[in-house]
């Protein structure tokens, strides 16, 4: 009995942590350095942790003294690493899922990868906290978990964190997904073509509309109903007569008799506009409630997907993108970010001027928020550093290299205690021995928080 | 760095005296260990390294080189520059098929390593047969850019791969059969038809052991393996020894990071080839970074795509290192070769400046 009720304890203690990293100590790192946020570099470095976020960075050795209770004096414990600081990766684009969980093969659906998230229990789901450990290992601290493998199909993803028990943990509400272009109706993997995704919204936004339509037609009913019951008053007297005169003895006989009354038409009830959830997310998303992400490469769909962002008002992202630098201006003025794959062939067939590179530097000089992502789960994030170091090797600025890594990531997933090492932000982060976290001719660790 | 890098390229092929001396002083240069030695010189003459040292004994033409200085990469085993699959699959055993004869010394691929500073290649044939056939060392530029043939044959190559050896039109149809094949290849043709610095290709325990057992029996220490497949399922039959494993592409690579890490520990090291693995050209270069990640040791990984394949070739004497009496095959990065922001500035192969990098503002 006891040992039911303690397990029942443990089910219940697990399920509350659901919404805490569970990270609890406190203490102070200090490095070499610390790359704190774009172009602010301290040498030396210490750092406070507390639960898992950073207290504060500087140069010097905040620690405070203090005296307890009993007259002791103390500081928080001091822990001295070879090498320098820096923020986590945000891993904006990755085929992580949890076990078992498939994404919807529909172009409607609305599976929300988040629901399938297991709880913070130790070993629920082996095969996920590995993926998550390799994340880790490659100096990833937070990712974007999609609902459709590959991103090809429509479905709800969500932003993650890592807890202590290297579980992922959902951030921020459900985005919506969607594909364009390619491999359109290819079988079960069917992909939007871009004016479904235009109709979607279309529909959802004809839909609010048509609520005016249903006000306006309850209050012709009302009028209606008014009418009719007038109607079916006098029709009820004139009834009541009829049938008198019918039954008086000596009355006319049929054909000669006075035509019977006939029945006023009811009006007909006004119908609700129909709801579901998947419009919901849609409206959600016309409400600036959820972001949106499509994965589009053709400028023609990139095109139509801005003006799909003006029209709305929509929090959206474009993922992919192989021709979005050919638009650069006109995404930086809708201000529509693009989260660019390295996961793809970068050299097979070498082509200087729509390499990614190139398509990189286009973009970032014109303005446009740019993130790196890995575009997959396990080995590729371990090669995300090596592959955007590759584009520093071509001449890209490193560290705008560097911010299409954390900072900006960050900011297209709405995950603000990520990117950075300010104040309040997680101290899940990368501890590199070499010249730059780029440099694998040192060493490199990830720091996951006690 | 320019002026230097053009300097480099003034002492092209027709500018260097077959008998001059050319001393040159990079910022630093990388050592067989990984480490990078600043203020090291290397002397050049007749396309070969005559001495490394910080105050060298010859004199000659002094050539300052902004950037670090790295022995060419050495591909361990590629298809790469070869007539597409290099393989009879209408035998089971092709013991006298040789790679040199699918060789093309025009390939384009030879120019695409090159700018990724690798200098040399070990062509294999398709590991589809049980005796596959011969390989053979290509340096990847000689006269006229072309790339030339440093050794014609080079190991035989025995495939041990049950993916490959399971399709009844090829060969044998399981891996029982495969090594049955193998034993009767070697009685009927004698022990000789499998040479005693043969490589086997394995990618299982009962692969491994099999090729053991015929180690073991032919008494050669010669013989290599290369790693194919799950390494989980039986890295462990590798502790110790120096062996060949496919570079890293893209898929779940990292699932086998402990492995790796194992390997390491146990002594296993590795060299890396690109039959069987990423497809890309700087494959070489990302997966020894990866590696250098997973293992946390950069001087084997650096070792990975330098000194070990060289080692695995028997040719540790001529390639893979920056040591007296090694081919001045060199490669000019702006830092060190692991570091993923570092680019090829020049090459010399053979003492001769073959490629020279344009600074990214000319592109």
């Amino acid at each position: 009995m006891l040992a039911a009720l303690c397990s029942l304890f443990i089910l219940f203690s697990s399920h509350l942590q659901a919404q805490d990293s569970g990270y609890s100590r406190t203490y102070v790192i200090q490095a070499d350095g610390a790359w704190i946020a774009p172009g602010v570099h301290i040498t030396p470095a210490f750092l406070k942790v507390s639960e898992g976020k950073v207290v504060w960075v500087s140069s010097t050795d905040q620690r405070q003294e203090r005296t307890s209770l009993l007259g002791k004096k103390s500081k928080d414990p001091l822990i001295k690493v070879k090498g320098t600081l820096a923020p986590g990766l945000v891993d904006a684009w990755t085929t992580m899922m949890p076990t078992g969980y498939s994404g919807d093969r529909h172009t409607g659906a609305t599976r929300t990868l988040s629901d399938s998230l297991p709880m913070q229990v130790v070993n629920e789901d082996e095969s996920l906290v590995s993926q998550v450990l390799a994340a880790r290992q490659a100096g990833v601290a937070a990712v974007f978990m999609s609902a459709s493998r590959n991103g090809w199909r429509r479905g709800v993803g969500t932003a993650a964190e890592f807890t202590k028990l290297d579980l992922p943990q959902a951030v921020g509400g459900g985005v919506l997904e969607f594909a364009v272009g390619a491999q359109a109706n290819s079988g079960l993997d069917r992909t939007y073509m871009i004016d479904e995704v235009e109709a979607v919204f279309a529909e959802a936004s004809d839909w609010r509309d048509s609520w005016d339509d249903f006000d306006e037609a309850t209050e012709e009913y009302a009028k209606d109903m008014e009418k009719y019951e007038e109607k079916l008053k006098e029709y009820i007297e004139e009834k009541k007569k009829f049938d008198e005169e019918a039954e008086k003895p000596g009355a006319k006989k049929e054909g000669e008799a006075a035509k019977e009354p006939k029945a006023p038409k009811r009006p007909k009830l006004v119908k609700e506009p129909q709801t579901s959830s998947a419009r919901d997310l849609v409206l959600g998303a016309i409400d600036g409630k959820n972001m949106v992400r499509i994965h589009a490469d053709s400028v023609g769909d990139i095109k139509r997907i801005i003006s799909l962002k003006k029209e709305y008002g929509l929090n959206l992202v474009i993922i992919g993108g192989s021709s979005a630098d050919l638009l650069a201006d006109d995404l930086r003025k809708a201000d529509v970010g693009v989260i660019l794959p390295l996961g793809g062939d970068l050299h097979a067939a070498p082509n200087a001027e729509r390499s990614l590179a190139a398509r990189y530097s286009t973009l970032v000089d014109a303005g446009v928020d740019v993130a790196l992502a890995s575009s997959g789960a396990e080995g590729l994030h371990m090669l995300m550093l090596t592959r955007a170091g590759e584009l520093v090797a071509a001449g890209c600025d490193k560290n705008k290299v560097w911010d299409s890594l954390t900072i900006v990531p960050a900011r297209l997933l709405g995950l603000e205690g990520y990117g950075s090492l300010h104040r309040g932000k997680s101290a899940t982060m990368v501890l590199f021995e070499g010249t730059s976290p780029f440099d694998a001719s040192a060493p490199m660790k990830a720091h996951k928080p006690k | 760095m320019l002026l230097t890098a053009t300097l480099l390229l003034g002492c092209a092929p027709a500018a260097m005296p077959a008998q001059q001396t050319t001393i040159l002083r990079p910022d630093a240069i990388v050592a067989e260990d990984g480490s990078l030695q600043k203020g090291m010189a290397v002397v050049i003459k007749d396309g070969k390294i005559v001495e490394v040292a910080a105050s060298p004994k010859a004199t000659g033409t002094e050539i300052q080189l902004d950037g670090v200085l790295a022995p060419g990469m050495v591909d361990c085993f590629t298809g790469r520059g070869a007539d597409r699959f290099l393989t009879e699959q209408s035998e089971a055993a092709t013991h006298d098929l040789l790679a040199i004869d699918g060789l093309d010394l025009d390939n384009p691929a030879w120019q695409a390593l090159l700018e990724r500073g690798v200098t040399t290649v070990h062509i294999t044939p398709d590991p589809t047969n049980v005796l596959s056939g011969w390989g053979t060392v290509v340096s990847v530029a000689g006269d006229s850019r072309k790339a030339r043939v440093l050794k014609e044959s080079s190991h035989q190559i025995a495939s041990l791969l049950q993916s490959s050896v399971s399709d009844n039109r090829i060969g044998p149809t399981s891996m029982a059969g495969a090594i049955e094949r193998l034993n009767q290849s070697i009685a009927k043709i004698g022990l000789e038809s499998l040479d005693n610095s043969a490589w086997f290709f394995v990618e299982n325990s009962e692969g491994t052991s099999a090729a053991k057992q015929i180690m073991e029996s032919a008494k050669s220490n010669n013989f290599r393996l290369v790693l194919w497949g799950d390494v989980a399922d039986y890295g462990g039959a590798a502790a110790g020894q120096l062996v060949g494993i496919p570079t890293f592409g893209n898929g779940a690579v990292a699932r086998h990071a402990e492995t790796w890490k194992l390997m390491a520990k146990a002594g296993t090291s590795f060299a890396f080839g690109s039959r069987g693995g990423s497809g890309e050209w700087n494959s070489l270069r990302t997966s020894a970074m990866t590696l250098s990640r997973f293992i946390g040791n950069p001087g084997a990984a650096w070792a990975a795509v330098s000194s070990n394949p060289a080692k695995m070739l028997g040719m540790d004497d001529q390639i893979g290192s920056i040591k007296a009496g090694q081919r001045a095959d060199l490669v000019l990065w702006s830092a060190h070769p692991l570091d993923a922001s570092a680019a090829v500035q020049s090459v010399l192969i053979g003492g001769n400046t073959v490629y020279r990098a344009q600074a990214p503002e000319d592109k």
